[in-house]
């Protein structure tokens, strides 16, 4: 190794463990030297760089980080704790919301009694398309035997209202596309039982006399309503 | 040993290179003493990653850069000349110390900061120009260069016995 390759090496690392580099300074008194005046000066900047630190400054931010961390910690409880509290508020909301949509599907039956009542006439599939089309929603497939179909006002908004001809009595559809429910609601209220049921922004609401099942409506219900975009 | 004590222990040993890496880089003692914080705080987030204190410090020196990058993209700060910072706000000069002490420091504080960045963490902290590579993002033979410069100008700066050495070498 030359002596100024040493030297540059020195002035970018003086303890260099190059085994060259080791041995050029071994065998050169020179260089040797070169090195020593450069540590010696490193150590000069050592001392100059290692300003004293502000008074406390360590115990300051110790504490200041824990008790930053400490307060993220609370306040991350207290925020979860509000996220619970407001998610417990809307659950009430929507499930009180859903109970009202309940009592007002079951009066909404009260207003047309002739409806409850078993007949043995059929809906024809252009009317029942008809219906069903007029009141924004449209069928992929059949929903039971139909004996009505028809359009009435439900919260201001026509909706379709259908009956099936189910095992023992006529089980009750409306189609909602404007109630919204998050889950299924049961309906359960003076002698009549069902269920409504969530589809994407609107709602089914399938319901019947007590001792009549709802449940294979309910499940064709939601398979062959859609609603129009 | 607790999360706090553990997080005492590590802010004990770091924390004066640190903040004397962060003087040196920004030559102002409050924005030191933030980044310090700031980069410490990122610390305890990561206490339970953070294998020894080694590899903690050069972790939290990325850390301390990076923040002060993203002040400069925020405002460009006035940088302060640091010896004419005055001793009873930082505790710059201390009574045991040289008198040359002075004249290096303005010395080390007239290198251009692409030098003077490297050389305070090989000269006051100790890293290896590997490490330093890996911290400025840069190759070694770079560090080395700069290294070499650095060491090369202050010399000149200090006008130093053998001074003619150095300037002999391009």
């Amino acid at each position: 190794m030359e002596c100024m390759e040493f030297r540059r090496l020195c002035g970018g690392d003086p303890g260099n463990r190059e085994a060259a580099y080791l041995s050029h300074r071994l065998a050169c008194r020179a260089c040797a030297a070169f090195v020593e005046e450069v540590i010696s000066m490193d150590r000069l900047l050592q001392r100059a760089m290692a300003v004293e630190l502000p008074a406390g400054m360590v115990d300051r931010i110790v504490a200041d980080v824990t008790m930053r961390s400490a307060y993220r910690q609370r306040w991350v409880a207290l925020a979860a704790s509000m996220v619970i509290a407001v998610g417990a508020v809307v659950g009430v909301i929507r499930y009180d919301s859903g109970a009202v949509l309940a009592d007002e599907v079951v009066e909404h039956l009260f207003h047309e009694p002739d409806l409850l009542i078993p007949v043995d006439s059929t809906v024809t599939q252009a009317r029942l398309t008809a219906v069903v089309d007029r009141a924004g929603a449209e069928l992929t497939g059949g929903v039971g035997d139909v004996s009505y179909a028809g359009l009435c006002y439900f919260r201001g908004r026509l909706v379709a209202h259908l009956v099936i001809r189910g095992e023992h009595g006529p089980v009750t559809i409306l189609l909602l596309p404007d109630e919204s429910v998050t889950v299924a609601t049961p309906i359960d209220e003076a002698g009549y039982h069902g269920t409504i049921l969530p589809l994407e922004h609107g709602s089914i609401a399938v319901i019947a006399e007590d001792g009549e099942s709802t449940g294979a409506v309910e499940q064709r219900a939601v398979q062959v309503v859609r609603w129009q975009i | 040993m607790g999360k706090e004590q553990r997080f005492a222990a590590l802010a004990e040993a770091v924390t004066p290179d640190l903040y004397r890496y962060a003087l040196w880089l920004t030559r102002d003692p409050t924005v030191s003493q933030d980044l310090v914080q700031e980069a410490l705080l990122r610390g305890w987030k990561a206490l339970d990653s953070l294998r020894d204190e080694g590899s903690a410090k050069r972790w939290l020196i990325t850390i301390l850069r990076r923040e002060n990058a993203r002040r400069f993209e925020r405002i460009r700060p006035e940088e302060v000349d640091i010896d004419a910072l005055g001793d009873s706000d930082h505790h710059l000069a201390r009574h045991d110390e040289a008198p040359e002490i002075g004249d290096v420091r303005q010395a080390i504080d007239q290198l251009e900061s692409e030098y003077r960045e490297p050389l305070v963490m090989q000269v006051l902290m100790g890293f290896s120009t590997k490490e330093i590579a890996e911290v400025m993002d840069l190759t070694q033979g770079a560090v080395l260069t700069r290294l070499f410069r650095a060491r090369k100008q202050l010399r000149v700066l200090l006008e130093s016995d053998g001074v003619d050495a150095w300037t002999e070498m391009a």
